[in-house]
């Protein structure tokens, strides 16, 4: 019986790791070190379609930061895999502003993206959650 | 008292009037009860979605319609061949959906692979089951010198299209003049780098020069055999029909499947996930996963993507190489390759369009039947090589048959003028 409850804890909570209020676009890094948001050129998101992103950057005072390396990940949690493609940042526009090329989904569902950003010697990931 | 009893009564009539003729709408319509998130899924199958033919850069000539009547022409030639019996449609034929029938095609040796439909395979980033092409030209050049399949040699094709009168001018209408290749020894009768070492020692003993003026010619070839495959493009089928009649509320389209189709249909896009794979309007995703097939007689097991990656990218007719029309930064999918351990034994996902009419399946046909592959489905046996990505579906015999019946409704005709489905030669 306690582990039915076990398992019964342990399902609520995974699926509410997944809710509505997780979908913005906009949100501190994991350690609260950088303000991060995404833009997609894409609107609305689309499976199928290779299509890039606009990503901004700032630090948690809210000015740009131009020169961060950033790195991007993603996949579908429920699934066990990754995105379809490898997206780089493929320019850097100053202003905070990077433009992100070969982002694509390839399955309907929940997908995260985990931008990586290390800025003058500081390192912090930020994942963003998205419903097709 | 007798007053609650009469409006009782009277609720319950009610009730049990609404009932039947709610009952007698639904039966009348035909109507399920379909969501309007079920609908919005419905609608992105449907064959009303599908895109314009996204453009390939890397072939100036995909889409001119004088190279797509040359292409057809070659399509159908069976002296592009070693033994002037192989043509492409030997393969691919036209009213098979461009499939063969067999579970691995039968060229000038038994081949390993089976014949996919061309129908619609121009919406695909990659092609080959291990998508070892990133476009249709460069596709094309393969089986023609595959051993198991043309075993042809470019220089030998070459002098085909050099010798005859209408080839010849159709060539120079469209690509400007050949180069002169009357000089025999300058130019091979049979001359490719390929694994057969007497048509490798041929061409490697051509000038640097020679061999670039037969690649030319040879990916022109290509070129316009892809611009006629990118004629060939599916038409509505009983379960586009079903989803117009949905969406306009058409009593008439509603019947387009019956009963047990569209519990088949529910399945699809529920229980048995096949949409996680097979989505949008060509349903397919045209990506690479693994699911645990096993490999084919007499067969190792294929590493799939993770050998066709490693081809494409060093392929030297890609869409970043010297032959392509492309400028390299239009070559996305190619600059965004996914690479790593998780393609391997992956394969790519096929169109279901036509899925009835295209047996047997998978990568070397190893399933024969659409039972045997929603039986596959179902049981989701571990993989071989790398990592399975389906799980068990617990689908019943009788929804396993649902399932099979929906998808029989994916058959229809093609958009193409029948005169483009027609052998040429004969």
């Amino acid at each position: 019986m306690k582990r039915l409850i076990l398992i019964f804890i342990t399902l609520t909570l995974c699926n509410s790791a997944f809710s509505e209020a997780d979908l913005r676009s906009n949100k501190l890094s994991d350690n609260g070190h950088f303000q991060v948001s995404y833009m997609s050129k894409l609107e609305p998101i689309e499976i199928n379609n290779l299509h890039a992103w606009k990503i901004f950057i700032k630090d948690k005072d809210g000015k740009a930061l131009s020169n961060a390396e950033v790195s991007v990940i993603g996949g579908m949690p429920e699934h066990n895999h990754g995105l379809p493609t490898q997206p780089q940042i493929t320019k850097n526009f100053g202003d905070g502003c990077y433009l992100l090329e070969g982002m694509k989904f390839h399955m309907l569902g929940w997908w995260t993206i985990t931008i990586s950003i290390t800025n003058e010697n500081i390192s912090d990931a930020v994942t963003f959650n998205l419903k097709l | 008292m007798p007053k609650l009893s009469r409006n009782a009564f009277f609720a319950i009539t009610v009730i049990v009037l609404v009932s039947i003729f709610v009952s007698w709408i639904y039966q009348h319509n035909n109507l399920p009860d379909w969501s309007a998130d079920e609908i919005k899924i419905l609608q992105s199958l449907s064959i009303d979605k599908l895109p314009p033919l996204p453009k390939d850069h890397s072939n100036a000539f995909a889409d001119n319609l004088r190279a797509a009547e040359f292409g057809r022409l070659l399509f159908f030639d069976e002296r592009f061949s070693h033994n002037s019996k192989i043509s492409c449609a030997t393969c691919h034929i036209p009213e098979l959906y461009f499939t063969d029938g067999l579970a691995t095609a039968a060229g000038a040796q038994a081949g390993i692979r089976n014949s996919p439909t061309l129908v619609g395979a121009a919406y695909s980033p990659w092609q080959f089951w291990n998508g070892r092409s990133d476009s249709q030209w460069s596709q094309a050049l393969a089986p023609l010198e595959n051993t198991l399949e043309h075993a042809g040699s470019r220089t030998q094709f070459a002098h085909i299209i050099f010798t005859d009168k209408n080839y010849r001018q159709r060539y120079e209408e469209l690509f400007g003049s050949m180069p002169n290749l009357s000089n025999k020894k300058r130019f091979p009768k049979a001359a490719a780098p390929v694994d057969n070492q007497e048509l490798n020692n041929a061409w490697q003993a051509m000038q640097t020069k020679d061999q670039k003026a037969v690649n030319v010619v040879f990916v022109n070839m290509a070129k316009s055999i892809a611009a006629y495959q990118r004629l060939l493009q599916p038409a509505s089928s009983r379960f586009d029909n079903y989803v117009d009649g949905i969406i306009n509320n058409d009593a008439e389209k509603l019947k387009s499947l019956s009963k047990n189709e569209i519990a088949g249909l529910k399945l699809f896009i529920g229980k048995a996930q096949c949409i996680n794979c097979h989505n949008g309007p060509l349903l397919t995703n045209n990506e690479f996963h693994n699911t645990g097939i096993i490999s084919a007689a007499r067969q190792l097991p294929s590493l799939g993507r993770a050998t066709g990656l490693r081809i494409v990218l060093t392929d030297p007719f890609n869409c970043q190489g010297e032959f392509s029309d492309a400028d390299s930064k239009q070559c996305k999918e190619l600059r965004f390759v996914k690479t790593g351990d998780e393609l391997i034994a992956t394969h790519k996902v096929p169109t279901l369009r036509n899925v009835a009419d295209t047996a047997p399946y998978m990568h070397a046909g190893q399933l024969t039947t659409l039972e045997e592959v929603i039986e596959h489905y179902n049981r989701a046996p571990l993989a071989m090589i790398g990592h399975n990505e389906i799980k068990p579906l617990q689908l019943s015999g009788k929804e396993k048959k649902q399932l099979t019946q929906f998808l029989h409704s994916l058959s229809g005709p093609l958009v193409t003028d029948p005169k483009w489905l027609i052998n040429p030669h004969i």
